[in-house]
C-alpha cells in the first residue's frame, strides 16, 4: 500500500514539475542509446542532474562520466567536452561538433534531435524508439 | 483502490520501458506552456488562449480570438471594421476594453478603445492571450475597462528560429508573416516580426454604390531583451483602408490611412521592482469624396471631407512587488500624458472654423493591492487606486477605484468573490471634438461602475474542468447621445444587468479536448444578442490537427426594431505537419454563412439600410516554413 501511495505521489508530482519531466526525457534518451562504455551521466545543470539520478546512474565529477549533458559549454573543461555530448541548446549543437544530439526549444516547443553522422562518428547506437528524431544534419 | 489505479496507470505509462518519447514530449510541452507563468487567476474571470490554442484555431488576427469570447460579439461598424460590442448593447456602442502587449498598454487616446486599430492585428508574434473579465485587477492601466486583453509575445529563447507563413484565401486576400527570433548569447535575445496583408471582403452594393471594406495592412514588431534586466519593444502598424459606407453611403474617391507607433521599455531594477516607460503615436488621415453630401450635426454639409488627427501618449510607471509572511503586496505609481491634436479638418476645401487646440490630459495614479492568505484555504484580496486627471482647459477629475475580494480554495474547487468599484473617464472626443455625429460636452462626468462577481472553478476529474460565474453590475452616469440635442450626456438613469456563464472543458487525452462556454445576460432593454455559446473540439491525429469551432449568438431585435436571426459562426481548421520544416494549413471561416449580423442604417435611404455579416464566408490556405 505504501508503495502504491509513493507511486501515486510521484506520478502526481510528475505532472507538476517540468524539471522532473525534463529529467525523465533525458533518462529515456540515455536508456535508449548504447555505447561501448558503461553509461554514467554528468550535467553542468546540478538541479537537473539530481532529477536524472532518480532513474539513471550519474556522477558529480565530469571526468568519471561517459555521457555529458551540456547546458552551458563555457562551464565545462576541455576534458569534459571530449566525452559523448548531448546538449540542451540548439546553438551548442553547432558549436560543439562532437555533440550527438540536442534537447532544445524551437517554434515555442521542446524538440529532440540526433545527428546521424555524429552518432556514427561517436560510435553510438540508438534504439528504434529514438529513430523518429534522427536527422542527417543540423537545420 | 480504484482511485489509485488511474495515477498508477499513468505513472507506469510514463515510467515504463514502453513509454513513448512522443507522449513524454507532449506532456512536457504542456507543462511548460508560457501562460502558466503569467496568468493571474485572482485578477478576474480569466480565459486563456494558449500558444497551442492559437496555433490550432489558426488565429491570424486578434479578432479571430475576440469573436469567441463570451459576453461580447463582433459587429461590422459603418466604416467597415469589426468592433467589439458587449452583449445586449447597441451594435454601434463600442465596448470599452484595454489591450496590453506584454507590459505595454495599447492606448487609443482619442476614442478610449484600441480595438478599431488593433482588432486586425496579426498574431504571428504572439505566444498566448489572457482575457480578464469582471472585477479585474488594478494593475491594468490608469483607467478601467470592461475587459482586459493581455497579449504576450513569443519568447525568443523558445522561438529560436526564422519562420515564414504565406496565406491566401478565395476572396483574393494574401498575407505574409515572417518572424526571426534568436538569443544572441545567454543574456541577450531579440524578436523581429513583419506582417503584410491585403485584406479582401465581399463588396456590397447599396443604392447603386459599391461599398468596399478592403485594406492594405503592414505591421512590424521588434523586441530586444536582456534576461532579468530590461526589455525594449517597438511596434509600427499601417492600415490603408477603403472606408465602406463613408459618411453618406456614396463613395466616389475615398482614402483612409491609419498609423500607430509605440516604443516601450521595461527595466527590472531588482527582482521585485520595475519601471515601465512608453510613448505612442496614432496618426489618422481621412479623405472622403462622396457623390452625396454628408450632413453634420451643426447643419452644415459637404461632399469632400479631409481630416488629419494626431494623438500621442507617454507613460511612466513604477511597480514594486513584495511578499512577506502571508502577504503578497503590489505597490505602483504612474504618470501619463495624453495629447489629442486635430491638425486639419476641411469641408469642401474650407477649414473647419473652431478646431480645438492643445487638448492634453495628465493622469497621476497611485495604487496598492494586497493578497493576504488568512489560512491555508482562505485569501483576502484588497486593492485601492487613486487617479487624479487634469485637462489643459482647467477641468480636473479625482476618483478612487477599489476592489475587495476573497478566495476560498479547497481540493474540490475554488470560489472567488469580488466587489469592484471602477470609474471610466470620458474620452477626449466626447469632451472636446466630435463634429460629425454628436456634439462634444466638456462637462461630462466619469462613468461609475459597480460590480459584484462570484466565480467557481473545479477540476472535477483529471480530464474534466468546470467553471461557473455570476456577476451583477450597476452603471451610473453612462455616456450616451441625447437624441434631441445630439450631444454627449451622462445618462441620468442607472443601468443594471446580471450575467452568468459556465465553461466545461473535457480533455479526453493530451490530443483531444472539448470546450463549451455558455453565457447569458439579464437586462431590461437589450439591443443585441443576450446569450450565446462557444463550442470547440480540438483533436490531433499524429501529424494532423483538426479544430472545430462554433460561435453562437441568439436572435435579437435592434434599437430600430429590426429582427435579426441567430448566428452560427462555424470554423474548421486543419493543419498538417508535412515535414519538419513545412506546415500546411487549411481553414474555413463562417462555413454556414451565418455569422453575426447587424444592421447599418442609412438615413438618406427610404429603405433604411442593410444587414451585414461580421465576416464573410471564406477558405484560407497557408504554408508555414521554417527557414532557419
Amino acid at each position: 500500500m505504501r508503495t502504491l501511495l509513493l507511486l501515486l505521489i510521484f506520478s502526481l508530482s510528475l505532472f507538476g514539475n517540468s524539471l522532473e519531466l525534463e529529467a525523465k526525457i533525458l533518462s529515456f534518451i540515455v536508456d535508449n542509446i548504447s555505447t561501448n562504455q558503461e553509461k554514467i551521466v554528468f550535467s553542468d545543470d546540478t538541479q537537473l542532474l539530481k532529477q536524472i539520478a532518480l532513474n539513471t546512474k550519474v556522477t558529480t565529477n565530469c571526468q568519471d562520466a561517459s555521457i555529458v549533458i551540456v547546458k552551458d559549454k563555457l562551464s565545462l573543461s576541455k576534458e569534459c567536452l571530449s566525452k559523448k555530448l548531448f546538449v540542451l541548446d540548439y546553438d551548442c549543437l553547432e558549436k560543439l561538433p562532437t555533440s550527438f544530439g540536442a534537447f532544445f526549444f524551437k517554434k515555442g516547443r521542446a524538440n529532440i534531435v540526433f545527428i546521424e553522422p555524429r552518432l556514427e562518428q561517436e560510435n553510438i547506437h540508438i534504439s528504434k524508439k529514438l529513430q523518429p528524431y534522427l536527422e542527417d544534419r543540423i537545420w | 483502490m480504484k482511485k489509485l489505479l488511474l495515477p498508477l496507470t499513468i505513472s507506469s505509462f510514463l515510467f515504463g520501458s514502453e513509454a513513448s518519447l512522443d507522449m513524454l514530449m507532449k506532456t512536457y510541452n504542456k507543462e511548460v506552456e508560457s501562460h502558466k507563468k503569467t496568468v493571474k487567476k485572482n485578477d478576474g474571470d480569466v480565459i486563456v488562449y494558449s500558444r497551442k490554442d492559437l496555433d490550432h484555431m489558426q488565429a491570424f488576427t486578434l479578432n479571430d480570438v475576440l469573436r469567441t469570447v463570451r459576453l461580447f460579439h463582433l459587429a461590422t461598424a459603418r466604416m467597415g471594421e469589426s468592433q467589439l460590442i458587449k452583449s445586449t448593447s447597441k451594435n454601434n456602442q463600442i465596448a470599452r476594453v484595454k489591450i496590453f502587449i506584454d507590459s505595454h498598454e495599447l492606448n487609443s487616446v482619442t476614442f478610449g478603445n484600441a480595438i478599431a486599430q488593433y482588432g486586425f492585428m496579426n498574431l504571428y508574434f504572439v505566444d498566448h492571450i489572457e482575457i480578464y473579465q469582471a472585477g479585474n485587477s488594478l494593475d491594468n492601466g490608469n483607467d478601467t475597462a470592461g475587459m482586459i486583453i493581455r497579449i504576450y509575445t513569443k519568447d525568443p529563447l523558445r522561438e529560436n528560429g526564422t519562420f515564414a507563413q504565406l496565406t491566401y484565401d478565395n476572396l483574393g486576400e494574401t498575407r505574409v508573416n515572417v518572424i526571426d527570433a534568436h538569443k544572441i548569447d545567454n543574456r541577450y535575445s531579440y524578436l523581429l516580426n513583419l506582417d503584410l496583408q491585403n485584406h479582401k471582403t465581399k463588396t456590397i452594393t447599396h443604392n447603386g454604390y459599391d461599398l468596399k471594406r478592403d485594406a492594405n495592412k503592414a505591421q512590424f514588431f521588434a523586441k530586444f531583451t536582456k534576461k532579468d534586466d530590461y526589455e525594449f519593444a517597438f511596434s509600427a502598424m499601417k492600415d490603408k483602408a477603403e472606408p465602406f459606407t463613408t459618411f453618406s453611403f456614396s463613395p466616389q474617391n475615398d482614402r483612409q490611412l491609419g498609423e500607430n507607433f509605440y516604443i516601450h521599455m521595461r527595466k527590472q531594477f531588482t527582482p521585485n521592482t520595475l519601471i515601465k516607460a512608453s510613448t505612442s503615436l496614432e496618426h489618422l488621415e481621412i479623405d472622403y469624396k462622396d457623390y452625396n453630401a454628408v450632413q453634420f450635426i451643426d447643419g452644415s454639409s459637404a461632399k469632400h471631407l479631409e481630416i488629419h488627427l494626431d494623438t500621442r501618449s507617454s507613460l511612466v510607471e513604477l511597480q514594486h512587488h513584495q511578499n512577506f509572511k502571508n502577504h503578497k503586496l503590489l505597490l505602483g505609481a504612474s504618470f501619463e500624458r495624453m495629447e489629442f491634436e486635430p491638425k486639419s479638418f476641411y469641408l469642401d476645401g474650407s477649414a473647419y472654423p473652431s478646431l480645438p487646440k492643445d487638448l492634453e490630459r495628465d493622469i497621476y495614479s497611485i495604487y496598492a493591492q494586497n493578497d493576504y492568505k488568512l489560512s491555508s484555504d482562505l485569501t483576502i484580496i484588497g486593492g485601492l487606486k487613486y487617479n487624479y486627471s487634469k485637462l489643459k482647459d482647467g477641468h480636473s477629475y479625482k476618483n478612487t477605484i477599489y476592489r475587495l475580494g476573497t478566495k476560498f480554495e479547497k481540493k474540490w474547487g475554488t470560489f472567488r468573490l469580488f466587489f469592484f468599484n471602477k470609474m471610466a473617464q470620458p474620452t477626449l472626443d466626447q469632451l472636446y471634438f466630435s463634429p460629425i455625429f454628436a456634439h462634444a460636452n466638456s462637462n461630462l462626468k466619469p462613468t461609475e461602475n459597480q460590480i459584484v462577481d462570484l466565480n467557481f472553478n473545479s477540476q472535477v476529474t483529471k480530464k474534466f474542468n468546470f467553471q461557473a460565474g455570476f456577476a451583477t453590475s450597476k452603471i451610473k452616469d453612462a455616456i450616451v447621445v441625447n437624441p434631441n440635442t445630439k450631444t454627449f450626456i451622462n445618462n441620468p438613469d442607472n443601468i443594471t444587468f446580471q450575467r452568468v456563464f459556465t465553461r466545461l472543458e473535457y480533455e479526453a487525452n493530451i490530443d483531444t479536448k472539448f470546450t463549451l462556454d455558455y453565457f447569458q445576460v439579464f437586462k431590461d432593454k437589450t439591443f443585441s444578442s443576450n446569450k450565446g455559446f462557444f463550442l470547440k473540439a480540438d483533436n490531433t491525429f499524429n501529424k494532423l490537427v483538426v479544430y472545430n469551432e462554433l460561435v453562437y449568438r441568439n436572435a435579437y431585435t435592434d434599437e430600430l426594431g429590426h429582427d435579426i436571426a441567430s448566428s452560427y459562426d462555424y470554423t474548421l481548421a486543419l493543419s498538417y505537419q508535412y515535414s519538419k520544416k513545412l506546415l500546411l494549413k487549411l481553414k474555413g471561416e463562417n462555413l454556414f454563412d451565418k455569422a453575426y449580423k447587424s444592421y447599418i442604417y442609412d438615413s438618406n435611404d427610404p429603405m433604411g439600410g442593410f444587414f451585414i455579416q461580421e465576416r464573410s464566408r471564406r477558405v484560407l490556405i497557408s504554408m508555414e516554413y521554417t527557414l532557419r
